[in-house]
């Protein structure tokens, strides 16, 4: 087999027979054609013309030119030409393919079994029998036995990626029907299952012993990428992604989905040159946090892309009840502080007051040393504690004043307490007491704390004790090293009440200023909605699994419940696939990349093993098509000797006119050729197009979501506008202002992160053009904590000339230009707007620039249902109306200028008219 | 086709006689040159402007028993005490003998934009014998069996049987039929001779032999001429005169050129050695030009 380049020829030797080309020319030259016939009435004198000096006949050019091209093509045609060739099996005997299909081969699945079946066909052209083993385990594993390639087939195009590691083991395991193979091939998803390869070479070893083996690999960097459990650090999510190759720069695209498939966010995570891992980090809104279902990555359907959340991401919101500012400027002395220290880094914190904080919806509720409630209010709390609230109370010197006692202990508050008290406090280890202050004794068993290390240097002081009771014990979490209850807690209705029994701040106990603290009330407030207190031992039953794609189904038989304490130990396994666990009041999620390790690439392998990587494409056997070009030469050939050019020439057309003809085919083509040429003449087509009709233009960000993101929200802003006023818009128009002109648009939007590229200076020059001449810039920074891409658009305005941006007064025209409105929201509420101020000389008093965070587009964007895509937070459809009015004020005003202005001289003008 | 198409000629004899009518109006009538007038005595058209002399007059003649009453000229008789009648000699009119050739040779065009021979041939006699009328003299077609007639009636009636090949010659002849003809006649022969020209010097030797003088107008197909064809070409004769396969047109094309020359330099001495008008016409030229050479030798007393 003879490689040239993309082609190869199979029997390159028929191309000897090129050799025998000049005879062939000899021959056609002088093999008479059909003669012309002609009648003709001076036949008396032609016959009388002595012809033994005429030079022998020959073909015209062209007809040889039309033989040997067909010849050519013959002989190419015997050669076997195949375009993007598969490397040949080697010897005889049984074909083994190997084929990974665990969770990383479910990238480019379709390329693997593409080649799969190739290889099988070439098989079945030579008449081996095919044998498939596949990698990953199953749970009744088939016997893998000899196929022929038909069945094969079959068998192959029923495979389907697992969404579990694949184990390469149970192939040296593998008893085999047979002595050798004639070729083995394998199809591997490019990974190492450990990190020093060895079942790899355990199983190549094997497989060496049956015949040659051939090893395919992805390419470098097309191996499947893993998402890993996110860390929460300063109020966002990290997710590590990791990948095989260190090799290059790549940026890997996460979209956060809620538990409809809705996309609610994205970020990317960006390798560097010969690192493993990066992370991507996922700055949402509480809210919108809390409904992330799952994070995948954009480009690859896998299991091992998917990370499945479950309440232990989600940021609970937390409010600390705080009667009044009181003790505000000395923080160290107040309960809220050292709360609000301990709760932040795992909750959302809020304090208030009690009604407030009911109001809204908390997972938990903190009161410090807590005196009195009202009747009202307390029947509030109780509701909302039944209703699966935690309430956590923290004993003070309020609670343990006797003078007080009557209210503590029969008042409201007595019957949120888990525990009934004493009156009174304890003290240990005061000047009038010999008992030195306690420590906290090991948690037991059943106290949600179990596990946690109990630090040596807290100790207690003082404290509230409980009345003795039967349930005492069972309700007690934590306690002293001499057995006093700590931690009291107990059940009302679905929620649950929690009584520290000392203060929240560092007056009676040390326990406040400990790590301690920190992690119990993580505990807690994890403890808040849905997850039980024992439930590390519930069964959980499996409620969606992921298939090998990383699409959620109903799990088939076979799939086992399990323990929530084995979710967090065992790893993902047919009989558990990952996916999420649990009943509808609250389910665990199980990934795959929790118990799997770093991706490691095969890299070497050992001597005498063929490696290459997956091809694109099927092959091609050219000869076919040769043939029939040959055909369709032999038959215009035809044609030509017999009709055509008797026709021609009776027609009055001679040689010249044949040659003419085949000149204006050259020509035909080479103008074909020549039209992709001709792109360069539409330019001009843009330019027309795009001034003749008005319409909206956003920039490129280069991210493709962001980008569809932006024309789907200016298409339905145009919409809109279409529908409500007399504007109507054209479709929006993607610019670049790297290379496009700007002249056209009214309104450009400027979506802005901190990945933004600052324009370069030509870019620059020309928005700075745009925007003196009239033209405006909505800027959107698209997250409503903007600081991000309010830093990106300050690195803008040192090359673009953005004047001083003032935050929009209340008497912009922007309030007035079609609707009245006071805010202007997108996808997010609050936040400022913020505009250049209103200066009548410049610019007809339009402001050039507009920024903000709401991220409009994502509230205009609709479907082509005309549904919107994406949900306005937080107050739904009528925020996503008023982000389309203040779309429909900021194109009025684009369009009409300061005309609105006018009108707030209006009183004046009548007043003077009077 | 359409009839008022400026070059060719229609198959169909009333589309041929309107094209040969419309050829022939653009020129005055002809009038044949009287060569012998005195000695013949024959007046025909050709005195007309002379005083003195009647259009068909030749003599008065003393009335006798069994003329007919009909031919007495009564102011001839009145002026003296006989009776006299008046007496024209009709046979001894000139008049002119057209003659197409019409074989299978004629039936041949080279390209499509061309007219056949043939049809150029018919073309050219009826225009002719059109001009002739108008200028009065009397036409017959050769081998048609009819007398010459100086009316328009007989002149469709030539239309006709010229485009249908009715000529009581036969459809293949390509030699005039020798009839007897009034002598001094004149004849028109339009064909391609092709053949051996011993055969037009046979027909031309027995017309002298009559006194009949006249033209021969060859028709050429320019193909004929520059045998415009390339390769190897088998080339058929059209009289079933066997086949001739050319294995490089291009080489012979000289030889045949010379061939042809000396051909036409044959047929044109026998007419000159008869005494004969010569035409050439070539049927890519336009008719007009070939009918105009024809109206000058004919109306020239001098050539013929």
């Amino acid at each position: 087999m003879l490689s040239l380049g993309a082609f190869s020829l199979f029997t390159p030797w028929a191309l000897a027979g090129f050799a025998l080309l000049p005879v062939v020319w000899w021959l056609i030259r002088l093999t008479p054609t059909r003669p012309q016939r002609v009648r003709f009435p001076a036949i008396r004198l032609l016959a009388m013309v002595d012809q033994t000096s005429a030079s022998p006949h020959t073909s015209p050019w062209w007809l040889i030119v039309l033989r040997l091209t067909m010849i050519s093509l013959l002989l190419l045609a015997a050669a076997r030409p195949i375009h993007n060739p598969e490397s040949r099996l080697q010897d005889t005997g049984p074909l083994l393919l190997v084929i990974d299909d665990g969770w990383a081969a479910a990238k480019d699945w379709h390329v693997r079994i593409q080649q799969a079946e190739s290889l099988i066909f070439q098989a079945e052209r030579q008449n081996r029998n095919v044998m498939v083993l596949t990698t990953a385990p199953t749970l009744a594993q088939l016997p893998p036995g000899v196929m022929n390639p038909t069945e094969a087939i079959a068998r192959v195009r029923s495979l389907q990626p697992k969404p579990w590691p694949v184990d390469r083991q149970f192939i040296a395991d593998q008893t085999f029907p047979f002595a050798s193979a004639g070729q083995v091939v394998w199809l591997s998803d490019g990974l190492q299952n450990h990190e020093d390869g060895r079942d790899l070479k355990q199983a190549l070893a094997a497989l060496t012993g049956l015949g040659p083996v051939r090893l395919i690999e992805p390419v470098v960097g097309n191996t499947a990428h893993a998402v890993y459990p996110p860390q929460s650090r300063n109020n966002a999510l990290h997710f590590p992604v990791r990948r095989a190759h260190g090799d290059g720069v790549s940026a890997i695209t996460l979209v956060a989905y809620d538990d409809e498939r809705r996309a609610i966010g994205n970020a990317t995570a960006r390798f560097d040159e010969g690192y493993l891992e990066s992370e991507a980090v996922f700055d949402l809104p509480l809210e919108l946090r809390n409904r992330m279902a799952s994070i995948r990555i954009d480009s690859e359907r896998t299991a091992g892309g998917i990370m499945l959340m479950d309440e232990r991401w989600r940021r609970r919101p937390v409010g600390v009840v705080s009667d009044n500012t009181l003790a505000d400027d000395q923080p160290l002395l107040s309960d809220a502080y050292f709360l609000d220290r301990a709760l932040h880094p795992v909750s959302d914190v809020f304090s208030g007051a009690l009604v407030d904080l009911l109001d809204r919806d908390m997972a938990v509720l903190v009161m410090a040393d807590p005196v009195g409630l009202s009747s009202p209010d307390q029947k509030k709390l109780e509701t909302w504690v039944e209703a699966g609230g935690v309430l956590l109370v923290f004993a003070g010197p309020r609670m343990a004043d006797t003078s007080l006692a009557q209210s503590v202990s029969k008042g409201p508050l007595s019957g949120l307490l888990p525990v009934p008290l004493r009156l009174g406090d304890r003290a240990m280890g005061g000047a009038m007491s010999w008992r030195r202050p306690a420590g906290v004794a090991a948690f037991d068993a059943n106290s949600p704390f179990y596990g946690l290390a109990v630090a040596d240097d807290v100790r207690v002081r003082r404290q509230v004790l409980a009345e003795p009771t039967l349930e005492l014990e069972e309700k007690t979490w934590a306690r002293l090293a001499d057995g006093t209850p700590l931690v009291t807690a107990d059940v009302r209705g679905l929620g649950r009440t929690v009584l520290f029994h000392v203060g929240a701040n560092a007056e009676w106990s040390t326990l406040p200023i400990s790590g301690l603290f920190v992690e119990m009330l993580q505990r807690i407030v994890g403890l808040s909605r849905g997850i039980h207190q024992g439930g590390d031992n519930v069964v959980l039953e499996p409620s969606l699994v992921l298939d090998g794609f990383g699409s959620l189904m109903v799990p088939k038989a076979g799939v086992s419940p399990m323990t929530a304490d084995d979710l967090s130990t065992s790893s993902v396994s047919p009989r558990h696939p990952p996916g999420f666990y649990g009943s509808d009041d609250g389910v665990r999620a199980f990934n795959l990349t929790a118990s799997l390790g770093s991706l490691t690439a095969i890299g070497e392998v050992p001597a005498g093993i063929e490696q290459s990587s997956y091809r694109q494409g099927r092959e091609i056997d050219l000869m076919p098509w040769l043939l029939v070009l040959a055909m369709v030469l032999f038959a215009a050939d035809l044609m030509i000797s017999v009709g055509v050019a008797a026709t021609l020439t009776k027609l009055g057309f001679g040689n010249r006119a044949i040659t003419g003809v085949v000149v204006l085919f050259v020509v035909l083509v080479a103008v074909l050729i020549s039209n992709s040429t001709e792109a360069n003449a539409a330019d001009d087509d843009d330019f027309i197009e795009a001034a003749n009709n008005t319409r909206l233009a956003y920039v490129l960000s280069g991210d493709a979501d962001s980008d569809e993101i932006s024309r789907l929200g200016l298409r339905g802003l145009s919409a809109v506008l279409a529908q409500r006023t007399a504007v109507e818009l054209a479709a929006p128009a993607a610019v670049d202002p790297e290379e496009d002109e700007l002249a056209f648009y009214p309104l450009i939007y400027w979506p802005v992160t901190q990945y933004s590229p600052v324009p370069s200076v030509e870019a620059a020059a020309r928005v700075n053009a745009f925007m003196a001449n009239g033209g405006t810039i909505l800027f959107d920074m698209q997250q409503s904590s903007a600081a991000a891409g309010l830093g990106q658009l300050r690195r803008f305005a040192r090359v673009l000339d953005i004047p001083r941006l003032v935050p929009i007064p209340g008497d912009h025209v922007l309030t007035r230009s079609y609707y009245l409105m006071n805010d202007f929201p997108g996808r997010w509420a609050g936040g400022r707007v913020w505009v250049v101020p209103a200066d009548e000389r410049v610019n007809d008093g339009v402001s050039t620039v507009i920024a903000g965070g709401h991220h409009w587009a994502g509230a205009w964007a609709l479907d082509d249902a005309s549904q919107p895509m994406f949900a306005a937070v937080p107050g739904g459809e009528r925020q996503r109306e008023f982000a389309f009015r203040f779309g429909v004020n900021l194109v009025m005003y684009v369009l009409t200028g300061n005309y609105k202005g006018d009108q707030v001289h209006l009183p004046t003008i009548l007043d003077r008219l009077n | 086709m359409a009839p008022t198409a400026p070059i060719t000629e229609s198959r169909q004899p009333e589309d041929t006689y309107f094209r040969a009518e419309e050829l022939g109006a653009n020129l005055p009538p002809l009038m044949v040159a009287a060569e012998r007038i005195a000695s013949t005595v024959s007046q025909g058209i050709h005195g007309r402007r002379q005083v003195g002399q009647g259009e068909t007059f030749w003599q008065f003649r003393r009335y006798q028993f069994g003329d007919s009453v009909h031919n007495i000229d009564w102011r001839q008789s009145g002026k003296s005490q006989r009776v006299y009648i008046r007496q024209s000699e009709w046979e001894a009119a000139q008049s002119v003998w057209l003659w197409c050739d019409n074989s299978a040779s004629m039936d041949f065009a080279s390209t499509s934009d061309k007219p056949k021979k043939s049809e150029r041939a018919v073309l050219l006699a009826l225009a002719l014998a059109s001009l002739l009328v108008r200028g009065g003299e009397y036409v017959a077609l050769s081998g048609s069996g009819k007398p010459p007639s100086n009316n328009r009636a007989a002149l469709q009636e030539m239309a006709l049987s010229l485009s249908n090949g009715t000529l009581s010659n036969g459809p293949l002849s390509s030699v005039p039929p020798i009839e007897s003809l009034p002598r001094d006649a004149r004849m028109v022969l339009f064909g391609d001779f092709l053949d051996d020209p011993r055969h037009l010097t046979d027909t031309l030797a027995q017309y002298a032999d009559k006194g009949v003088k006249g033209l021969v107008v060859r028709l050429i197909d320019p193909a004929e001429e520059a045998l415009p064809y390339g390769g190897r070409v088998l080339f058929e004769g059209m009289e079933g005169d066997g086949e001739v396969l050319v294995e490089q047109v291009d080489d012979a094309r000289e030889t045949y050129g010379e061939r042809w020359r000396e051909h036409g330099a044959r047929i044109s001495d026998l007419v000159a050695q008869a005494g004969w008008g010569y035409v050439v016409h070539h049927t890519d030229h336009s008719p007009e030009e070939a009918l105009m050479h024809l109206y000058l030798l004919l109306s020239d007393s001098h050539v013929t």
